[in-house]
């Protein structure tokens, strides 16, 4: 694991390179993009799993925090949907630097995946395989969702949504522009370009059959249904951290066929 | 302010984050963050990241960093214990910082098991001038007890949930050991059971005869422990404190500080209290 910062000085990101298990030699770079808030949190012990394990199947891997999150530049109450957007291009752009490989893939989980198949629409990027992992096929059902859980716990105290429509879901905010950004996105609209996609669910919903049958007609498409824990929002007693096994060994076993 | 990441030790590094203010001062006590739980180093709602630049901001270097295993340091092999194993690792994190900056002088911050670990270190080395600390250990007393049963003998909704439980501890409990989810979550290797108390007194005196200062600040989320302000005093009334313990309860605040109101307000306070203090070791 090779911690380190990239990007322009004044907006530098956070990432962490995985060397490659140089035996296999294989000349592929995998782009990990994380979600957002609780969720982020919670699924950063598995993202590190999953780049170890790719990387020991001989790819480049990289994990990076978008602005305003984790370690990278900013105050989440300044970045836009459009600046985690051109983060997600800035890695793309570090990694094939840095691995030395025109062959990218991205893994987006959740909100990492509405962002980075979005992203996926710029052809120069020439992305060749693509994993939606429990994806948030749209920014309006995102909101809702969001809204909803907030609404089903008992906080007399605090309103989810501020009198600047910043929606604060459990420490992490989204303000009123970033929703109205996100609520343009929608997976259903578009055909992300990549020459291979997998969309992966832990669990079955009414957003994955969606997603399943908008997409249906694209012949690189496939769905996978892998059960699994997959409420990323989940925080036991105990504090333990998610670590969806099967989840995880699927997409491994995907990205070496 | 300048942020770099580092690796911290041979031959599996610990992975930290060095936050360097503009006017970098050796002679001021540099900051260690410490991880909760098993949450990586940016801190619960990226608490230990607004702190580390606020800091910096006030002139003071910080690192966070996380033990091996946690985050993005890979794990150790080894014999040690949980306890010795983060001894070890915040030994060798405040030697790169003594041999690489210069820095002998150091203020160990942490939340819940972070706060632990900084009140286990603060006694064994000798470099530790200060700790702060958000929901450490704390124990029952009756003025507790009171507070937390006296409400509740009126209330017919408690009885019912009592005796509802008490039906309930006869039937057999789900055993979560063979099920599927056994493999899907990582479960945290600290001890969850706290010491004795009168272990964590020794702890403390041993602390406060060393003349560190400490600064406690309880959230309104551990209500099964602690929730009355002067608790902390009452349960270690065989401490004598002197002057050093600084203690502030905030009962509408949780555990893992959501509320930007209240990271706003943690923030400034430790950051306040860090310049109080540093002023004063330097003096």
């Amino acid at each position: 694991m090779e911690p380190f910062f990239f990007g322009a000085s004044t907006q530098t990101l956070y990432g962490v390179y995985h060397h490659p298990n140089n035996h296999v030699g294989r000349d592929e770079a995998i782009l990990i993009c994380p979600t957002y808030g609780q969720e982020y949190m919670r699924a950063h012990r598995a993202n590190r799993q999953l780049a170890g394990t790719l990387a020991k199947q001989g790819f480049h891997v990289l994990r990076f925090d978008y602005r305003g999150t984790g370690d990278s530049s900013g105050e989440i109450e300044e970045i836009t949907i459009k600046d985690w957007l051109e983060d997600i291009v800035t890695a793309i752009e570090e990694l094939k630097e840095t691995s030395r490989t025109k062959t990218v893939h991205i893994i987006g989980l959740r909100l990492g995946a509405l962002l980075s198949a979005s992203v996926t629409m710029n052809k120069k990027l020439n992305i060749k395989k693509i994993v939606l992992w429990d994806p948030i096929i749209s920014g309006e059902s995102y909101d809702q969702e969001l809204q909803a859980e907030l609404n089903s716990i008992d906080t007399p105290n605090s309103k989810p949504i501020d009198k600047n429509s910043t929606l604060h879901f459990h420490g992490f905010p989204l303000s009123k522009e970033m929703r109205e950004d996100l609520s343009a996105l929608d997976l259903c609209e578009i055909k992300p370009q990549a020459k291979k996609i997998m969309h992966i669910v832990s669990k079955e919903s009414h957003n994955s059959n969606k997603l399943k049958a908008a997409w249906s007609d694209i012949p690189t498409y496939q769905y996978s249904f892998v059960k699994a824990p997959g409420d990323w929002n989940f925080v036991d007693d105990a504090g333990g951290i998610m670590l969806p096994q099967p989840i995880l060994h699927a997409i491994t076993a995907w990205m070496i066929s | 302010m300048r942020e770099i990441a580092v690796k911290i030790g041979q031959p599996i590094p610990l992975t930290g984050i060095i936050t360097q203010p503009n006017s970098f001062d050796a002679s001021k006590p540099a900051i260690v963050i410490l991880n909760s739980g098993l949450m990586h180093h940016i801190g619960t709602c990226r608490l230990s990241v607004k702190l580390a630049r606020q800091l910096a901001d006030s002139g003071f270097l910080s690192i966070r960093f996380d033990f091996s295993g946690l985050g993005d340091s890979a794990p150790r092999r080894g014999t040690s214990s949980y306890r010795e194993s983060i001894l070890e690792e915040l030994k060798e994190v405040l030697d790169y910082l003594q041999q690489t900056k210069g820095i002998n002088k150091f203020i160990c911050y942490g939340l819940c098991s972070g706060a632990h670990a900084s009140y286990e270190f603060s006694q064994v080395d000798q470099r530790v001038v200060a700790i702060a600390q958000i929901d450490p250990y704390c124990y029952r007393t009756w003025k507790w007890y009171l507070r937390h049963y006296g409400p509740r003998l009126l209330k017919l909704k408690v009885w019912l949930h009592f005796f509802t439980r008490r039906l309930k501890s006869k039937q057999k409990p789900k055993d979560l050991s063979d099920s599927d989810d056994a493999d899907n979550f990582i479960k945290p290797n600290y001890p969850l059971e706290y010491p004795e108390r009168s272990e964590v007194a020794n702890g403390l005196k041993i602390i406060v005869d060393r003349g560190i200062n400490i600064y406690c600040i309880f959230t309104g989320g551990q209500t099964e422990v602690f929730n009355y302000k002067s608790q902390f005093r009452e349960c270690f009334y065989d401490v004598n404190f002197k002057q050093l313990l600084t203690d502030e309860y905030y009962p509408e605040m949780n555990h893992i500080i959501t509320h930007p109101y209240s990271q706003k307000m943690v923030i400034n306070n430790i950051c306040a209290w860090i310049n109080r203090i540093s002023n004063n070791t330097q003096s």
